[in-house]
């Protein structure tokens, strides 16, 4: 039944626990300031329940992302390109790689654009800090292309214009 | 010699226009290629500079229009 219920009910279930705890901890310390220690353990009970929360749900995001990984291969999989079209794309690719001075390496393309370093893969775009850790990414949402015109279409829209990232990684996701 | 307008696609890239750049009147494939920009949602983009081309002219080389790709 949960299942069916689904998020929005593990989410009244949380804010009714996390509500309920701080309610009874409020109230303990303003009734018994004495037993400041069963109030914390109030609060405290919240707070876990806030953090399992949020942990559920980045892994439910990431769990969505690789489900939809998985469905983007097998897409690509089953598709059989028409002739000369992968290598167009290769073509097509490597002329804009050469053009914006990008870095192709094995399975994935580094741009810098602005002091922004972007990694883009076959799969989606992201963003790269100082301790080459990806701080936020987003996918590609046009399925009926080759991978490598995926990833020169988005070099050139970031090269043009880096904001548009934040603008993708807003939008909620479709497959065109 | 004749300039092509693309678009990357599941063939690798499609025609979308083409036209002879000594002759054709530069307004109206101006014109044709805002139209193609609007159907699509793109922008144009030269492969021979990788930039942005907001008006094409005589000179401007291989248009490509890049549609918005990413999102979520």
């Amino acid at each position: 039944m949960a299942r069916r219920l689904g998020i929005p009910f593990a989410v009244a279930i949380d804010v009714f626990l996390i509500g309920l705890n701080i309610t009874v901890g409020v109230s303990t310390l303003m009734r018994h300031h004495s037993h400041w220690k069963i109030s914390f353990l109030n609060f405290g009970a919240a707070g876990f329940i806030a953090g399992m929360a949020v942990v559920s749900y980045r892994t439910h995001k990431r769990m969505q992302f690789i489900r939809e990984e998985i469905r983007r291969l097998e897409l690509e999989e089953r598709m059989a390109w028409p002739e000369g079209a992968l290598g167009l794309a290769k073509a097509n690719f490597e002329r804009v790689c050469k053009l914006l001075g990008a870095e192709a390496f094995n399975g994935y393309v580094d741009l810098r654009v602005k002091g922004i370093l972007f990694r883009l893969t076959d799969s989606g775009v992201y963003k790269i800090d100082w301790a080459g850790q990806e701080t936020n990414g987003t996918c590609y949402q046009i399925q009926q292309m080759p991978a490598l015109e995926k990833i020169a279409s988005a070099m050139l829209l970031l090269h043009n214009d880096p904001t548009v990232f934040d603008r993708w990684c807003r939008q909620d996701g479709y497959y065109v | 010699m004749k300039q092509q307008v693309t678009t990357f696609s599941v063939n690798g890239h499609d025609v979308l226009l083409e036209y002879d750049p000594e002759t054709a009147d530069m307004e109206e494939v101006n014109r044709a290629v805002d139209e193609l920009e609007k159907q699509s949602g793109g922008k144009a983009f030269s492969l021979a500079t990788g930039e942005a081309v907001d008006h094409i002219t005589r000179e401007t080389q291989d248009v490509s229009i890049v549609r918005p790709i990413a999102g979520g």
